[in-house]
């Protein structure tokens, strides 16, 4: 055979691998994109969720709302997949999303799918809140009630007595033996307490949306993400809104998104501001972990409120 | 003659075939292939930061380790805009002067200001901290020529750019989580 035939036979042999690849390259890039994309709708749906339910009631109370979370949740998440108007697709989207949670400042809320029966006997599918249920840890015949700081609620089963308030005010009444006098291990014990309670229900509820999912035509296997230690540490510090966005398809090798999403409403942490007189005489405002913060009498809440007192903000914290 | 003249064609012909073309598809796919990893991990560097709202020693090195593992060097600029709330004086010096309402201005601290806080030349590495409500944005280009890069060159005998892949990749900074 001569050289040119040879060279003929091997691109007409290597010219469909160059193309698959050529293909499987542009979809994992499209696919790349899909995802972030997701990702944001997804970010900027739970953002919207996480300021909507904070609500001023009576005597300027704060209150939270599910049902206001929940709708500026499906509104922002709809609108930005252009399908605010199409009540099918807006249907067949829920159906990706196996569980929210409402991390309140004493309990949580999960949305997940239940089946009941209805006045006249029609079995009904659909999401629901479910009752809310607080972070409880049995230890010693006392049960703990967690919150997302360091008041909590001490029930002795002994003694049917309640303790009720910061750690260090009750824990002088409480026997020496209970990990509540220890601080660090308190901290670790209320975390856990309220990571565990969450996850497990997370896990039940995201397991059983397979069952309803398949009635959506649609055949992902739905199983709870694995979320780090980290990313739950950082999630639970306050007030927050965490939704699951599972099985969408992306890439044309049956490519799935898989992913999650938390929007804390700080309204348990803030952050706080120090003014102190600098050493040129002027006021400066700082940060609470600024080094040159020393003497912390005066707090302020925002940095406006600092800046209408006059001070300027700091040069070594920025704030 | 005219034979000898068609052999070498043939074989130039097929050298290209045989070599060259696969070789340089191959580092073409490599070149798009890089450019999603990349892609993928400014986002989360991005998006980590705008989570936490600061950036520590050890997110940024990561970061650049796991850059450089796709085989390229890259130029990293970030960009940090602040929002200032500065109180407006007519003489700052004077405290007297104040006139009882604040601006709001921003500031741009770059790449050079960042690293510098990130990692100071005497003294232990430090956090860099962003206020919620601050635009970050990261941009990465890669600094070296490609593989990719090289094999065109060769072909179009030109000097083509270095620049294959850039991602310019930001938002705002959704919390402080300090």
């Amino acid at each position: 055979m001569k050289i040119t035939d040879t060279a003929i036979l091997f691109v007409i042999i290597a010219l469909p691998f160059a193309f698959m690849l050529r293909i499987k390259t542009d979809n994992l890039q499209n696919m790349e994109y899909k995802n972030i994309l997701l990702n944001k709708y997804l970010d900027a749906a739970v953002e919207d969720a996480s300021n909507a339910m904070i609500i001023k009631g009576m005597n300027n109370k704060i209150v939270i709302s599910r049902e206001k979370a929940l709708e500026a949740f499906f509104q922002t998440l709809y609108a930005n997949l252009g399908i605010a108007g199409d009540n099918a697709a807006r249907q067949s989207i829920r159906a990706y999303i196996p569980a929210i949670v409402l991390i309140d400042y004493d309990g949580y809320w999960i949305y997940s799918m239940e089946t009941y029966a209805s006045m006249n006997g029609v079995k009904i599918q659909e999401m629901l809140w479910k009752p809310k249920k607080p972070y409880v840890y049995e230890y010693n015949g006392l049960v703990y009630q967690f919150t997302l700081d360091d008041y909590i609620i001490v029930f002795d089963a002994a003694t049917s007595r309640f303790y009720e308030g910061k750690r260090k005010t009750i824990m002088d009444r409480l026997p020496t033996d209970s990990f509540i006098h220890d601080e660090e291990l308190f901290e670790q014990v209320r975390k856990r307490t309220i990571i565990e309670s969450i996850r497990n229900d997370v896990n039940i509820a995201i397991n059983e949306h397979n069952k309803f999912a398949k009635l959506y035509g649609i055949t992902y296997h739905f199983s709870p993400p694995s979320i780090s230690d980290d990313d739950w540490h950082r999630n639970i510090e306050d007030i927050g809104f965490l939704s699951f966005f599972q099985g969408i398809p992306v890439g044309l090798g049956g490519e799935r998104y898989n992913s999650f999403a938390l929007g804390a409403a700080r309204v348990v942490r803030r952050n706080l501001y120090y003014i102190q007189q600098g050493t040129d005489g002027l006021y400066y405002y700082h940060r609470e972990k600024c080094s040159h913060v020393t003497e912390r009498d005066e707090v302020y809440d925002s940095r406006q409120e600092c800046a209408l007192t006059g001070a300027l903000p700091c040069n070594a914290c920025n704030p | 003659m005219s034979e000898t003249l068609g052999k070498i064609i043939a074989l130039v012909v097929s050298i290209f075939l045989f070599f060259i073309f696969p070789v340089e598809n191959m580092l073409s796919r490599q070149d798009d292939i890089t450019m999603i990893a990349v892609l993928n991990e400014t986002a989360e560097f991005v998006d980590s930061v705008r989570n936490l709202g600061y950036i520590t020693p050890l997110m940024y090195s990561q970061f650049c380790q796991a850059l450089s593992a796709t085989g390229n060097s890259y130029e990293i600029t970030m960009e940090h805009i602040h929002n200032c709330v500065d109180p407006v004086y007519i003489d700052p010096a004077d405290i007297s002067t104040f006139q009882h309402y604040y601006n709001i201005n921003t500031s741009i601290t770059y790449t050079d200001e960042i690293i510098s806080r990130l990692f100071p030349g005497n003294g232990m590495p430090d956090r860099y901290y962003l206020s919620k409500g601050d635009i970050f944005r990261v941009k990465v280009v890669n600094k070296n020529k490609t593989p990719a890069a090289k094999v065109q060159q060769m072909l179009l005998m030109s000097e083509l750019p270095a620049k294959r892949i850039c991602i310019i990749y930001g938002g705002m900074v959704r919390d402080e989580n300090y």
